[in-house]
């Protein structure tokens, strides 16, 4: 057997396979036996009947149809061990020809992806970190305050007030058009507002201060050009509203305001702990900031060549991940199909654009994790499991220990990676001029809960063990790192 | 009689298969044919050389349908043993 290989675009081998006559015959032979025992020729028993009658029988191209998936799946099978290739999906046959010789054929195999970092020790990203002022810390005290308001309802009507929480039925209209479609049988949705200048869009303030209830409104408003409703961005909006409740927000004394909060100290020490709270938030915005930006520059200078087999399964994956998203609410995704009038396939299809980026996110990060040998080391790996096991209490760790068992190791792995890449990454796009954030650390408390069953430790910490001595985590660490990558840390 | 008239048709079953490896073919011929007929029959058809030719009458089988009964044809068979270094390439080679 000759075996001859071709790069193709894509990430595809061409593997041309050619076949000795000795190899062919010996198929055609496997293929009249087979095709004797199946179907029964006069004057013969069932799989007594000799090659050369089969032939004659059934003629030529049949039993070189019958041979020839015998002979690809044996012959490629051992190809791949000749040539010792992993193909990563499935093969794809271009072209056979065992009718005269040469008796040979193409295969085309998808193989792993190649990805070629480009410089990425000289991509910048920097990290600009949003100043705190005063009216943001005042904005964030009044916020904690706000939490705290009692509503009662008025002793004597009056007209709704700055500062009141109100009921309201409100529909909004564009050029005479209302702006959501409803049932005009239905009946309009009550909305709760709270009557305060920057919380309304403008003019409905206005419109609605000094109104009493059931009064017929109609208030008009002109909505900002950067409206995250593209529907009403820049247009003029009328309301008609009619007011059904109105509450009176009775916020609390600003000195009750720690002991509410649960905070152990004074106004002005809470203050100060609420803007240390806003400048750790508006660094970790910046961080995360710096980080999508360096990734995008890095998967915009990479240079890929994936199959399409993985932006398939990707999109698959996505898919799936929806699907159980359904299934957790009790629905079967055939349901939510059928209802929304989709096919499995269309969904499948517009997935594969966001896949694509998924995937070539994940796999320059996990060339960027190799480049930089970043490894975890079982300790890192504890402290990992320690800080996921501090959200539950005592009885849920061992369920959770039970349940997941090796699972929550690798999760704890994939996160102690993810966290030592977002630094390295925040190091090299910073030029080292700047230190990242240091994660929180598991408390005491949590260490010592979870080390309260060592045999379980063990185990894990075995697990944990072969996880940071297999490159496979290194993949899928990466993976995680590209979701965390795509998300908005809180404010 | 022409030879085609003699040998009505090549007899292939898994038994006659077997007695190929012996140099021997089966046919169907004529039911009034001699032996030295078939012979210079099989010799001028297949241009080989017959050692031996062995017949049979074979009886009709009785069939029947519903209370309806009768016979198939009777017919003969020749048994070619063909010498030497002969072979007939019917099948084989194909």
């Amino acid at each position: 057997m000759k075996v001859t290989t071709e790069k193709l675009p894509r990430s595809l081998l061409a593997l041309t396979i050619e076949l000795e006559r000795e190899q062919v015959e010996k198929g055609l032979d496997r293929a009249a036996r087979r095709l004797s025992q199946k179907y029964a020729i006069p004057g013969f028993r069932k799989g007594k009947a000799p090659r050369f009658i089969v032939e004659n029988y059934f003629g030529r191209p049949a039993l070189l149809d019958e041979a020839t998936d015998d002979l690809i799946n044996r012959s490629f099978r051992e190809a791949l061990e000749q040539e010792k290739i992993e193909p990563i999906g499935q093969p794809a046959l271009d072209r056979v020809q065992f009718d005269t010789e040469p008796f040979q054929f193409v295969v085309n195999i998808p193989v792993e992806p190649t990805v070629t970092l480009p410089d990425y020790r000289a991509i910048r990203a920097a990290v600009e970190i949003d100043d705190v002022n005063d009216e943001d810390l005042e904005q964030a005290m009044k916020a904690r305050l706000d939490r705290h308001a009692v509503l009662r309802d008025l002793e004597e009507p009056r007209p709704a007030q700055e500062g009141d929480q109100l009921e309201v039925e409100l529909e909004a209209f564009v050029d005479g058009q209302p702006v959501d479609e409803r049932d005009p049988d239905e009946p309009l949705r009550p909305t709760t507002l709270v009557l305060e200048p920057n919380r309304l869009a403008a003019g409905l303030f206005e419109g609605l201060v000094g109104q009493s209830i059931d009064q017929a409104l109609l208030i008009l408003s002109h909505m900002p050009e950067d409206h995250p409703n593209e529907k009403v961005a820049g247009k003029e909006v009328s309301f008609a509203a009619r007011i059904l409740k109105i509450q009176e927000r009775l916020l609390p004394d600003w000195e009750e305001l720690p002991t509410l909060e649960e905070f152990d100290g004074t106004l002005d020490e809470l203050r100060t702990k609420t803007q240390q709270e806003l400048l750790q938030a508006a660094r970790q915005n910046a961080e995360q900031k710096a980080v999508n930006s360096y990734i995008e520059q890095l998967v915009a200078q990479t240079q890929f060549d994936i199959p399409d087999v993985l932006v398939e399964r990707e999109a698959d994956r996505m898919l799936q991940e929806r699907e159980s998203e359904y299934s957790r609410y009790g629905v079967k995704p055939e349901q939510v199909y059928e209802m929304q009038g989709v096919k499995r396939e269309d969904l499948l299809a517009n997935l594969k654009p966001e896949a694509e980026q998924r995937l070539l996110n994940t796999l320059a990060l996990g060339e960027l994790v190799r480049a930089e040998e970043l490894r975890v080391e079982v300790d890192e790996i504890t402290a990992a499991l320690n800080t996921i096991l501090k959200e539950y209490d005592a009885e849920q760790r061992e369920r959770l220990r039970t349940l997941l068992g090796e699972q929550l190791a690798v999760t704890a792995g994939n996160q102690a990676l993810d966290r030592k890449l977002r630094r390295r990454i925040l190091e090299i796009a910073s030029d080292g001029s700047y230190t990242p954030l240091e994660e929180p650390e598991a408390s005491d408390e949590a260490s010592a809960a979870s080390d309260h069953d060592a045999a379980g430790v063990e185990e894990e910490e075995a697990a944990a063990e072969t996880i940071a001595e297999e490159e496979a985590a290194t993949e899928e660490a990466a993976d995680t790192a590209t979701d965390a990558a795509s998300d908005e840390r809180p404010a | 009689m022409i030879p085609h008239q003699i040998i009505i048709r090549p007899l292939i079953t898994e038994k006659n298969t077997n007695l190929m490896t012996l140099n021997k073919y089966c046919f169907e011929v004529d039911r009034n044919a001699s032996k030295s007929q078939i012979k210079a029959a099989i010799e001028a058809i297949f241009n080989v050389s017959v050692a031996k030719v062995h017949t049979m009458n074979v009886r009709g089988k009785m069939k029947r349908r519903g209370r309806e009964f009768g016979y198939t044809a009777d017919w003969k068979k020749a048994i070619v043993t063909l010498a030497e270094g002969s072979r007939i390439d019917l099948f084989e080679g194909v």
